[in-house]
């Protein structure tokens, strides 16, 4: 049976007294696309360098392909390609001279796809490094990631410094990575982007995985929220175990996992007033792990 | 938390894994990427070494060696308790183009050349970044030390033979081939390249331990003054002359070796093994350290 392309088991990178990842484990499916979420500090990229051997764990197991991402570093290195979270190249090179350096490292096709690739994202190869805004550094370093034909393709905030056209071409190429067969695994602080593209997310809070849902599900989701006076109604039994009932002022807030149609005979025995429904979302999904708990994310980053 | 993969049922068949690229230990990319990075203050470096030691062998053509000797002769005799050679030497042709190796130029020049290139290997690249995209690559650590290094030593080893070819050339040019001859200065040059390789591969060492440049170059430039200073010392106060052991410099003294070219090319095997070996162990070291170490993200 082949290796799963990801899988973590009980992973933990502690700075002294402090977990930036804690006995955090999953596995990623072939073929798939895996968002990563959560705030600034909340471990993402400390799992991701991690993934890539640049740390050696404190405890717990990564492995890619099979591999062990520590000790096997180089041969995880040619089944990955990688784009750091501020990925920065050789000042004094040209940017077409980046392109051939890679090329060397990477084999017979990474020039071709590479063209291209730049090409299709409006880049200036004849600049240096050092002379490119921070957008264009972005793009000639996704172009050396996505040309190079690996099976695994970890994106750290891709989109990150891009204008959005060029984050929705970026959106795409992750898309067709993955009609290719590939895996790409990518964290962001765009939902709306890992709604759009990943088959799959995992939440990480304070170097904590704390929930991970298929995307299916979550577009199957729907909150229901009526005007409703006095205390919450009691569920019927037969409805109980798939919604999730809230007062949010005059409010009845309802998460729905399930089919509408009971839920809606059900609402329509009751006295309510304004009936709204609309998709959960990502959005929903975060505000709910993440309130805004910004002085310990801003230690963490400190720290690590 | 322990989440299980479940494949998504709009995925097509996975990549078969890519082929690894047909590298070998040291890839050519890397080759070319120490010696992209090298080659501006290489070829400056190179053109003061040259320069100088053509300047150098003029400038001292033009001083009577009568009036040099007279002028040598005023110095406290506690002057020359600190001078490696005699100051009657100095007086000498050959002792006077001598001390063009232990001009302040000529050191500064080889200073700034293993300061710069070694600190750059691990701690300069950590520090602009680039080392995480160099190492997301299907490339070795170490074979990052080991084409930084060689790179970086052919640099000295040009330096060393601009500087000895440099003082050929002002000999002949400055029609001085009669009283002095160029080959004397040969395991001065020697001793030149010996003095950049360990400075080179101290700093590597340095720069191991770093993830910022400057810090590195901080710590260099303060561990070479100190040697500098236990050199002095060691010369200058006979009681702490075993300051000397505790010293690389001790093996770098290209003056005394041109004023006995009698004995020259044995003492800079000696020193040569010396700084040789020293050498080698602070690029091992480097290695060792570059490998086990944590690759900090970018500040």
């Amino acid at each position: 049976m082949p290796s799963a392309p990801v899988e973590v088991r009980n992973l933990t990178q502690r700075y002294g007294p402090l977990a930036a990842l804690d006995d955090c484990s999953f596995a990623l499916a072939p073929g798939e696309i895996c968002g990563l979420l959560g705030p600034n500090g909340a471990g993402k990229s400390t799992l991701l360098r991690l993934l890539m051997g640049y740390l050696r764990p404190t405890s717990g197991q990564a492995r890619i392909a099979g591999l062990d991402c520590y000790a096997d570093s180089v041969a995880v290195h040619e089944r990955t390609a990688y784009l750091p979270g501020d990925a920065r190249l050789f000042p004094h090179f040209a940017g077409r001279d980046v392109l051939r350096f890679f090329a060397s490292l990477r084999g017979p096709g990474f020039a071709e796809r590479a063209a291209l690739l730049a090409r299709r994202l409006d880049l200036d190869l004849a600049r240096r490094v050092g002379a490119m805004s921070t957008g264009m550094r972005q793009k000639l370093a996704l172009v050396t990631v996505l040309a190079v034909d690996a099976p695994l393709v970890i994106l750290d905030e891709p989109t990150s410094n891009l204008d959005p056209t060029v984050r929705g071409e970026v959106v795409a190429l992750v898309r067709e990575a993955q009609q290719a067969g590939r895996t790409v695994f990518f964290s962001s602080h765009i939902l709306d982007e890992v709604e759009k593209t990943c088959d799959r997310v995992l939440l990480l809070r304070a170097g904590k995985l704390v929930y991970e849902q298929p995307m299916h599900a979550l577009r199957r989701q729907h909150r229901i929220v009526a005007g409703w006076q006095g205390p919450p109604p009691a569920l019927p039994s037969e409805l109980a175990g798939d919604l999730e009932l809230t007062m949010r002022g005059d409010e009845l807030v309802i998460i729905s996992a399930c089919a509408l149609s009971p839920l809606l005979t059900w609402l329509a025995t009751l006295p309510t007033t304004e009936l709204r429904i609309e998709p959960v979302g990502l959005a929903a999904v975060y505000e709910r792990f993440h309130p805004a708990d910004l002085r310990s994310a801003a230690l963490r980053e400190e720290v690590a | 938390m322990t989440i299980a993969a479940q494949a998504p049922a709009a995925a097509k068949q996975p990549a078969q894994p890519a082929q690894p690229a047909p590298l070998g230990p040291l890839p050519a990319a890397l080759w070319w990427k120490a010696w992209v990075e090298a080659r501006l203050l290489l070829a400056a470096l190179l053109v003061v070494t040259a320069l100088f030691q053509v300047l150098y062998v003029w400038m001292s053509s033009q001083v009577e060696l009568g009036a040099l000797e007279i002028f040598l002769k005023t110095l406290p005799r506690s002057f020359e308790k600190m001078m490696t050679v005699p100051l009657a030497s100095i007086a000498t042709p050959t002792g006077r183009l001598a001390m063009a190796y232990i001009h302040p130029v000529t050191i500064f020049v080889c200073v700034s050349w293993s300061i710069a290139r070694g600190s750059d290997c691990i701690s300069g690249e950590i520090g602009r970044g680039s080392m995480e995209m160099l190492l997301a690559q299907p490339v070795r650590r170490w074979a990052v030390v080991v084409t930084h290094g060689i790179v970086t030593n052919v640099g000295a080893l040009l330096l060393a033979l601009a500087s000895w070819l440099g003082t050929w050339f002002g000999i002949v040019v400055m029609g001085y081939g009669d009283r002095v001859h160029p080959v004397d200065f040969g395991p001065a040059a020697l001793n030149l390249l010996g003095f950049l390789f360990f400075l080179t591969a101290a700093s590597t060492f340095a720069s191991a331990f770093g993830s910022d440049r400057r810090t590195t170059i901080g710590w260099l430039c303060g561990f070479y003054l100190v040697q500098l200073l236990m050199k002095i010392v060691a010369r200058a106060v006979e009681s702490f002359s075993w300051l000397q052991y505790g010293t690389y410099l001790a093996a770098f003294e290209p003056e005394v070796l041109s004023i006995h070219p009698e004995t020259a090319w044995q003492s800079v095997l000696v020193h040569s093994s010396y700084l040789g070996a020293g050498g080698l162990l602070c690029y091992a070291a480097a290695v060792y350290i570059f490998n086990k170490r944590d690759l900090p993200a970018p500040l």
